[in-house]
């Protein structure tokens, strides 16, 4: 019973986070009050107004606007990540799961040595190969984010498919593909669904932390962990310029959280 | 009655904390056409193994030889639980063995469903639901059902009403032993129950340790039992149904 209430207030809330996102995404997408990248040197570091309810940066920019399509870059990059994250870990954990033998042991061992190289030189790696910019931190972070799904997706696959019902539809001569497409596949989603919103959440912090350090989207273009980094300067005089951003990817991620903890478990 | 199944020099080794351990080991048996051929057992026997091995589900460790004379033998699993797919609808289930084969068109699939729903005594409106939303009993028919739609010559019912309460075992019993006139089928009946074994079954193995230990007709073995260990079988159940 009170476990039950926690987990509806907690549903409660991830959903109101995620929806203030939704909402700053959207409107990242449809109309922002300023050019997110329009400089107005007279508006340098202004304050807090009802002109600029956030304030604006070192180059005048606004930087709710710049905020509101920093939202949009960060949820298009974890989302094309967790993409990435989840198709390819689908394909290798369902292959190596099913078949188990030596795909399993060639596939996994590949898995390991991804999983034990940094993700931030394995970006540096592709991002030095493809020469930086949004679509390399994607694919970066892509690769970066296979193998964990590759692992829990094979873990699951290899409980499902000892199932007694599994053994049933093998008597009845369904072919390797049948099986896995029709009788494996579907009953993944609940694993999927916790390990998405996870997944998403470790993108976000990923994708941040990449732009921080100047490996995803360029100057000047938003990103909200380039605007952390931009904001490093200023930060005495003017720390707004780095409490709104974070304050927006921390709420993003208490959100998905929040969220993915309450749906844990619930069927 | 020729054989349906003849099981020779048969042997299932598992690893257990690295030593090799035999769940099966040496069985020989026949199964002759549309006989119901008792299994019985303490738990942990090697039943279960034995009846995966056969059906070669179970591969690794295993030794001997299985010949089937019968195409697509089935199986119907100990927990009905785990042997429905809990995404699917229990119409959708149903269909899935003539489905694989691909031979009959969806309207004759159906028609086939149908049909087989009446003989194990389900509803129709069954078809839409999920096996969660089930009974045990239900579930249980349901898997029988399936694993009779391709219409096999042989079935090993591995346990099939263990995991139920005592008057839905009674009525899933009566159901295999009228299914069993009605089809004709061979079945290879696994139960640690004596009782139910005496009920349902013709002829009777013993198992112990994963070996045979003794074989025969019902009559023989229930009141002339040759082995020690079938003796103090028979005699723990004949105190047990006296009470
Ligand atoms: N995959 C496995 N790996 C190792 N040991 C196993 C495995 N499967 C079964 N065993 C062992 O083999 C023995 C026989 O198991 P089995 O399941 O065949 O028994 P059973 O007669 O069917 O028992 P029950 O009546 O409880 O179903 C047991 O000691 C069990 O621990
Ligand atoms: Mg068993």
């Amino acid at each position: 019973m009170d476990k039950t209430k926690t987990r509806n207030v907690k549903f409660i809330l991830g959903l109101t986070l995620t929806g203030i996102i939704l909402v700053m995404m959207i409107a990242g997408i449809v109309h922002t009050p300023y050019d997110p990248m329009a400089m107005d040197l007279s508006a340098k570091l202004e304050g807090v107004s009802f002109k600029h309810i956030m304030g604006c940066d070192n180059f005048g920019r606004d930087i709710f606007s710049r905020v509101l399509v920093g939202v949009r870059e960060t949820m298009f990059v974890a989302a094309a990540v967790v993409f990435i994250g989840t198709f390819v870990g689908i394909i290798i954990g369902t292959v190596t799961g099913y078949f188990g033998g030596w795909v399993d042991e060639i596939l996994m061992r590949f898995n390991d040595a991804v999983l034990a190289f940094p993700s931030v030189l394995l970006a540096l790696l592709v991002i030095g190969i493809m020469g930086g910019g949004t679509k390399a931190l994607i694919i970066a972070l892509g690769i970066a984010f296979v193998p964990s799904f590759a692992r829990i997706i094979r873990g699951e696959v290899l409980r499902i498919r000892n199932l007694d019902y599994i053994q049933c539809v093998r008597l009845y001569g369904a072919s390797h593909l049948r099986i896995i497409v029709v009788h494996i596949l579907p009953n993944l989603r609940t694993v999927l669904l916790s390990s998405v919103l996870i997944g998403f959440n470790n993108a976000v912090l990923a994708e941040a932390g990449m732009s921080y350090l100047g490996m995803g989207a360029q100057p000047p273009y938003p990103s909200l962990g380039l605007m952390l980094s931009e904001a490093q300067g200023v930060i005495y005089s003017n720390p707004w310029n780095a409490v709104f951003p974070g304050l927006v990817i921390v709420i993003m991620i208490l959100g998905f959280s929040l969220l993915s903890d309450s749906l844990e478990k619930k069927t | 009655m020729a054989n349906i199944l003849e099981v020779r020099n048969l042997s299932v080794e598992f690893k257990k904390d690295k030593k090799p351990f035999f769940a099966v080991s040496d069985v020989s048996f026949d199964v002759k056409e549309g006989e119901i051929l008792g299994l019985a057992g303490e738990s942990g026997c090697g039943k279960s193994s034995l009846s995966r091995a056969i059906l070669g589900i179970q591969k690794k460790g295993v030794t001997g030889s299985v010949k089937h004379f019968a195409k697509r033998p089935q199986m119907v699993f100990q927990d009905p639980a785990g042997s429905l797919n809990p995404s699917q609808k229990i119409g959708f289930i149903l269909e899935e063995p003539i489905r694989v084969k691909g031979n009959f068109d969806k309207a004759e699939r159906k028609r086939r469903v149908k049909d087989m729903l009446k003989k194990v005594d389900l509803d129709e409106e069954i078809l839409d639901r999920y096996p969660n939303e089930l009974s045990g009993g239900q579930r249980q028919r349901v898997c029988i059902a399936a694993a009779l739609m391709q219409e096999p010559k042989f079935l090993i019912a591995d346990e099939p009403v263990s995991a139920l309460d005592v008057t839905v075992q009674s009525q899933i019993l009566e159901l295999l032993k009228r299914l069993h006139k009605e089809l004709g089928i061979a079945i290879l009946f696994i139960s640690h129950d004596l009782r139910v074994v005496y009920n349902l079954c013709d002829r009777v193995m013993v198992m112990k340790s994963g070996k045979i230990v003794e074989m025969g007709e019902l009559q023989d073995v229930y009141f002339n039992p040759q082995h020690p260990y079938t003796k103090s079988l028979m005699d723990a159940a004949k105190t047990k149904y006296l009470k």
